[in-house]
């Protein structure tokens, strides 16, 4: 009797104990939750202190418009026109300060420096060597198609390298010279010897890079002759063209494309009329071009007291025997057997389907 | 010395484009030449602006820095005026400008640029002042008549100010302290107390 009291007396104790922890597992599963309510007003009250707008943050209405018209914002305008419905732009100023300061300041250090490199280098080799064409054999170069292309580029490259320079220097090398009159007439004339004859530039960097690409395709020799210093008077293997002369069309592929494409877009300012676009398109053409004109000057080098003889390819269309083994001997095996001589009249030659000859 | 200026109060103008037209018949504008502009900033919304726009006469100004043919020229009341005769109409001055001012009339071949033409303040350009030559190239010469430019002039809510920086500043710094209980007078109320 007494061990069955005992018994029970336990067994309430534990139903009681159950019965507790029950409802404290019931209650907290109903109150913890809440505490997210706790949680988001809080979040939300830091959140309106950060948001609020302090008394010394406000900014003045008045000001907001003249900000926003600093800004270059953009509003409506009875009047239409590229930019006419913004009042203030900074880019004009950022297009002044480049063009009159470093693109002025380094443009003739280069172009100096590159004349001046060239002239040193002629002082210390004495010009490339004079080769002796003793056997009056020729071997067709260029066909007169090539030629005429060839001087039809160059001579507009001269035109437009001296028009252009003009526009960027003249101001501060001509006027002095030629008095504001005489100098804004020929700016003038500059500009639109620029403008057209610039058209006919891009027609002929695109007809040579079409017509020339596949003589200027690298390869292994070229990279050999430019590292071991073809280009420095040494002669070393060359095919029909050499590494720098490959290195110097694929200069005027690059430099003719971005020259061409900008200078497209700023005679076309009523197409590509965003002044934005200007200004980077004047600052780029002409940082290209003159660094291409600057190159231009090794090309010249090479052609006449380079390496003596190579004009005769660009201007008869052939070369000496001697010349092509010495200087492009791979070449001169491939097409010893077009040798001709030197007596023969030109139409005579096999020298009219010289650019097909060797491709 | 008087510094010629121009002030545009964005809460009086009510964009009416009179200075444009002012601006249009005094000068003889070509076709599709405008000198002056107005630019409404938020337009159709609360506390929307509008803002007349021309030349505004730098005194380091970038048209004349950019000028291949160094056409440009700053008056003894720093007005910047320019010498068609010198200007070849290439266009850097408009790219270099920060509000648009340089103007080009189109009407040759191929859309090219012609000479550039822009605000004046009113003052003519190098020519002999009062000869049909310069009235053809740069319209009135109002300045050397003793006139002011002819949009502020003609302004109907007197928006477009024009004249002497130090009086133009001083209409202006009137104005705005005689805006009160408006929006407008910002930092009143917080530098004195709501209700000094």
């Amino acid at each position: 009797m007494e061990k069955q009291t005992r018994q029970t007396t336990r067994s309430r104790k534990t139903l009681r104990r159950i019965a507790a922890m029950t409802l404290f597992v019931a209650v907290a599963a109903m109150v913890v939750p809440l505490s997210g309510y706790v949680y988001v007003a809080m979040a939300q009250e830091t959140e309106q202190a950060q948001t609020q707008v302090q008394p010394w943050a406000e900014t003045n209405p008045r000001s907001d418009v003249w900000r926003q018209a600093r800004q270059a914002t953009e509003g409506r305008s009875a009047i239409r026109g590229p930019g006419a419905n913004v009042v203030m732009t900074s880019s004009g100023e950022t297009f002044r300060q480049i063009r009159m300061g470093p693109l002025s300041t380094y443009a003739p250090w280069y172009l100096a420096l590159m004349l001046g490199a060239v002239a040193l280098f002629f002082i210390i080799s004495g010009g490339g060597e004079k080769i002796a064409a003793d056997s009056g054999k020729r071997l067709p170069r260029w066909s007169r198609f090539d030629i005429a292309l060839h001087w039809f580029v160059a001579i507009l490259f001269l035109v437009l390298a001296i028009t252009g320079l003009s526009l960027l220097f003249g101001r501060a090398v001509l006027i002095p010279l030629m008095g504001p009159e005489g100098f804004a007439a020929w700016a003038l004339a500059s500009k639109n010897i620029h403008n057209y004859g610039g058209a006919f530039f891009v027609v002929g960097v695109v007809l040579m890079i079409v017509a020339w690409t596949r003589y200027n395709i690298p390869d292994a020799t070229d990279v050999k002759w430019l590292l071991k210093g073809g280009a420095f008077g040494k002669h070393l293997p060359a095919g029909r063209m050499n590494g720098g002369e490959k290195a110097w069309f694929w200069v005027n592929v690059g430099a003719g494309i971005i020259v061409c494409a900008t200078g497209v877009m700023m005679i076309n300012p009523q197409v590509f009329e965003s002044r934005e676009l200007f200004q980077l398109n004047l600052i780029v053409h002409a940082i290209v071009a003159i660094l291409w004109l600057g190159a231009s000057f090794g090309h010249m080098y090479m052609a006449t007291l380079g390496a003596p003889g190579s004009m005769d390819a660009m201007t008869k269309g052939h070369v000496s025997s001697e010349w092509a083994k010495v200087h492009h001997d791979l070449w001169y095996d491939e097409v010893k057997d077009q040798e001709f001589s030197d007596d023969q009249p030109r139409e005579a030659a096999p020298g009219g389907n010289a650019s097909t000859s060797s491709a | 010395m008087a510094r010629m200026k121009f002030l545009c109060d964005a809460d009086r103008c009510i964009e009416c484009n009179g200075c444009v037209t002012a601006c249009k018949n005094a000068n003889d504008v070509p076709w599709g030449v405008n000198r002056r502009r107005v630019i409404t900033l938020n337009d159709g919304l609360p506390g929307e602006k509008s803002i007349s726009v021309a030349c505004m006469h730098c005194t380091d100004a970038p048209c004349a820095a950019v000028c291949p043919t160094d056409c440009f020229y700053t008056t003894t009341d720093g007005i910047v005026l320019h010498d068609k005769d010198l200007c070849i109409g290439c266009g850097y001055c408009f790219y270099a400008c920060p509000f648009g001012a340089p103007q080009f009339p189109t009407t040759e071949a191929f859309g090219v640029r012609g000479k550039m033409d822009k605000c004046t303040f009113c003052a003519g350009g190098p020519d002999e002042p009062g000869t049909a030559s310069e009235y053809e190239k740069y319209g009135a010469n109002r300045i050397a008549d003793g006139k002011l430019p002819a949009c502020a002039e003609m302004c109907a809510t007197k928006a477009l100010l024009a004249g002497d920086g130090d009086l133009v500043a001083d209409i202006y710094r009137n104005r705005m302290m005689s805006r009160d209980g408006r929006p407008q007078t910002w930092g009143w109320a917080k530098a004195y107390g709501a209700g000094a």
